[in-house]
This record gives structure tokens, C-alpha cells and sequence, in this order.
């Protein structure tokens, strides 16, 4: 069933309309969530409460005829994410304490335990550098790296100019860039 | 092309993310600077670093669990026969307390903040107009606050901040009694009410002490990041 069906019926209160667009929209927003909150628990609240805003919200939607619900959906994740990042001032987790599981990005070392362990070593360090970002900036790392939105979709979906993002991004990048330096200069990467 | 420049579009070209002339001219000078090539090199390694680490998978959650978890937040099928309120009840309870808050309002307004009439008088019409008066009470309060927020020391130098006394109490005001109208029935407007309130009390304390402090003003704007919620909440 098409998507503008679904919203139409959703609309109507039904619910199984509904069930199927947070089946279509869980894991970006789910994604979203943990990605820049780095803690299951306030990504699992932050999904559940954006998926209760967008209900509560879907008439307005509507009347955009000319939005996606994909992007309008990401918004309402985005300001949920601000809300929960600014209630728990960083209670942040590394991967470590959370379920997080390895990706294969090379399946044939992957079985290599040496391999894997400086991977989740890289990956902490990454996550508390992003850490470090203020919000905004964050949330703009976050959008670019792991949703792979492009610079004008990151501008549209903040409400601010193209530049602004670049600069975030530029800086983000200096800041990571300055930092995993040294760790390549440390371990002497095989794996690049 | 500046070396700086060419930096600055490092980042965007590891995401491949510039526009074909853009792109271009961007590798025309990498090929042509050597420190720039050598920079771009590293990048590069570091980009490799940062993609090796992002293969992590999500965490396994139960889906299911979450949807149910929603679902006993919605409201029920035959409550929505009322539109913006879950019942019949909540519809006449909600109307008699607009009725009332409107009195007040209507009478607060001529007695005292002549100036914020035109915006609240539209929250008493009726629920379906509320969404209306919240849009337009944030347009209301947006100069003041990207105001503060854009504030610094350097550019501003010092305290020039002012306020008409008046229109500060209506837009508290106004803000006070949206938030308690609209609050429970919108999740999202609350909090960004709330932090407003926050900012225009803070305002509304430097004022009566005599004293301003933009810096302390702004921090409270940019700490809950209130300019980005107003302009998301518009477009939500």
C-alpha cells in the first residue's frame, strides 16, 4: 500500500495504518537516536516519543502536501533527540555498556580478535570525541556521517544555511582528525 | 583556489559531497599543492579510520515492546471522533476552561498589556485556532530572542539591550497562559514553552533589578538550543 494511503488512514485513527509507517520509519529514527544519544535506553524513549508527537501531528502534516514524511518524521526525531540530550546532560555510554553490536567491515578479519578489539577501540574514541560537540554540531555530524543526509538536506532538516553546516562539519572533522592522528601514529594501523 | 579554502572542502570531499565544479577545482589544487596533497592524504586515512568504525550495527532492540509502548500513549479509535480532544468530557472541560482562561485574558489585556492582545485573543476563539496563536507568539518572541542569542560582548560591547517593560509582561503573559492551554494537548510545544518562559523571566528579573546581562540570557537560549526548536517546531 502507498504511503500517502497509509498517512491518509493513519489520520482516520487507524491503527494499524499508523503501526505500519513506524514499521517503515523505526529504525531511521531508532538509528538517529542512538547514534547521536549513544545510550539504548534514551534511544528506545526517544523513538517512542517521536513516534507519539508524530500521531499527535499528522493532521498538520497533511496540509504540507509537498513534504516528505521521511524528512518531517526526522525532524520531530531531531527535536526529540535535543530534548532527551538536554534532560540527561551526556549521560553518554560507549559501546561498551550497550548492546551495540560489531559490524563487519571486513569479514575476512573480522574473526580476528586483535582486529576487532582496536575497531571497538576506535569507535570509543570516536564516540567520545563526538561527544565533545555542542549540540548542534553534533546533531549535524551525526546527520552526515551515519543518516549520509547531503549538506543541503542537513541545512533544511536545522533550519540553517548551507555554510553553517559546512563549517560544522569542517570543524567536527578538524576536531576528529587532530585526535585519531595520534591513535594512527600510536598503533600503526595494518587494517588502513 | 586558496589552500584554506581547499581544506575547508576536504571534509565535503571525503563524503563526496561538492558540486561538480566545485569537485574539480578542488582536485586541480591538490594536485598542484604538495602540502595540500599531503594533508588530503591523511585525511584520507583518518576518513578510512572513521568508516572502519562505523560498520557497528544497531543494537538489537525489541521492536514490538516499543510498539506497544506507543500504542498505550495514543489516544482510542472512537475518542478521536472529537477531533483535537480524546472525549466528549475532556471537549467540555476544555471549552469551559477556555471560556473562563478567555475572560481573563480579555480583562488582563485591556487592564494591563494592551500590546499583546492581538495574539492571545486568538488562543480563546476556539482549540482549532490555538495552533495559529502559538505560531504567531513565537513570531512574536523570535527578534527578542535571536536578538539575545546573537549577542557578544565584542560586537555588542556592553549592555544595549532594551525591552519595552509592557510588551515584556504581555509576552510573558501570553506565554504562561498558551502554555497552560495548549501544553497538554501538544507534547512537543511544552518544553519549548517552558524554556521560553525560562528566557523571558530571566529578562523580566535583569529588568526589575536594574541590571542586564545579555550573556547570561544568551546562555540560557544557547545551552537549550531555543532559536533551533522554534524554527524546527515551525516546520513540524
Amino acid at each position: 500500500m502507498e504511503e500517502s494511503s497509509l498517512i491518509r488512514m493513519a489520520q482516520a485513527g487507524d491503527r494499524e495504518a499508523f503501526h505500519r509507517l513506524f514499521e517503515a520509519y523505526r529504525e531511521k529514527i531508532f538509528g538517529l537516536a542512538f547514534n547521536y544519544l549513544r545510550n539504548v535506553e534514551d534511544a528506545e524513549d526517544v523513538l517512542q516519543e517521536t513516534f507519539v508527537r508524530a500521531y499527535h501531528h499528522l493532521g498538520r502534516f497533511n496540509r504540507e502536501e509537498s513534504a516528505s514524511l521521511s524528512g518531517w518524521i526526522t525532524r520531530i526525531g531531531i527535536n526529540c533527540c535535543l530534548d532527551s540530550f538536554r534532560k540527561n546532560k551526556m549521560k553518554f555510554q560507549t559501546a561498551e555498556g550497550t548492546a551495540a553490536v560489531d559490524g563487519a567491515s571486513d569479514p575476512g578479519r573480522d574473526a580476528d580478535p586483535e582486529y576487532r578489539r582496536e575497531i571497538q577501540e576506535v569507535r570509543e574514541k570516536l564516540a567520545a570525541i563526538v561527544e565533545g560537540f555542542p549540540p548542534k554540531q553534533r546533531m549535524a555530524f551525526s546527520l552526515r556521517h551515519h543518516q549520509d543526509l547531503k549538506v543541503r538536506e542537513i541545512a533544511a532538516t536545522l533550519g540553517c544555511t548551507e555554510g553553517a553546516v559546512k563549517t560544522m562539519l569542517f570543524r567536527s572533522f578538524e576536531a576528529i582528525k587532530k585526535h585519531l592522528k595520534k591513535f594512527l601514529g600510536e598503533k600503526s594501523y595494518e587494517m588502513l | 583556489m586558496k589552500c584554506s579554502k581547499a581544506r575547508k572542502m576536504m571534509v565535503l570531499a571525503l563524503y563526496d559531497d561538492l558540486q561538480e565544479a566545485e569537485r574539480r577545482a578542488f582536485e586541480e589544487h591538490v594536485r598542484d599543492c604538495r602540502a595540500c596533497d599531503r594533508e588530503w592524504e591523511e585525511s584520507r586515512r583518518v576518513f578510512a579510520l572513521m568508516k572502519s568504525a562505523a560498520g557497528e550495527s544497531l543494537p538489537q532492540i525489541s521492536w514490538e515492546k516499543n510498539w506497544v509502548k506507543i500504542n498505550d500513549r495514543l489516544p482510542g479509535k472512537e475518542r478521536r471522533s472529537f477531533g483535537f480532544f480524546p472525549s466528549r468530557g475532556w471537549a467540555i472541560t476544555a471549552a469551559s476552561m477556555l471560556f473562563v482562561l478567555g475572560i481573563g485574558i480579555w480583562i488582563g489585556q485591556l487592564l494591563f498589556f494592551p500590546s499583546g492582545r492581538e495574539v492571545s485573543s486568538r488562543a480563546e476563539a476556539s482549540p482549532g485556532s490555538l495552533q495559529p496563536a502559538l505560531l504567531d507568539h513565537l513570531e512574536a518572541l523570535k527578534p527578542v530572542v535571536v536578538e539575545y542569542s546573537n549577542y557578544s560582548v565584542d560586537r555588542n560591547g556592553g549592555d544595549r539591550f532594551e525591552i519595552d517593560r509592557a510588551l515584556l509582561q504581555a509576552l510573558i503573559t501570553q506565554n504562561q497562559l498558551l502554555k497552560q492551554i495548549i501544553a497538554e494537548h501538544d507534547p512537543t510545544a511544552a518544553p519549548l514553552l517552558e524554556d521560553l518562559d525560562l528566557v523571558l523571566k530571566e529578562i523580566a528579573i535583569q529588568d526589575s533589578r536594574g541590571r542586564r546581562d545579555p550573556a547570561t540570557v544568551k546562555e540560557i537560549i544557547d545551552g537549550r538550543d531555543i532559536v533551533l526548536k522554534m524554527e524546527l517546531f515551525k516546520r513540524i
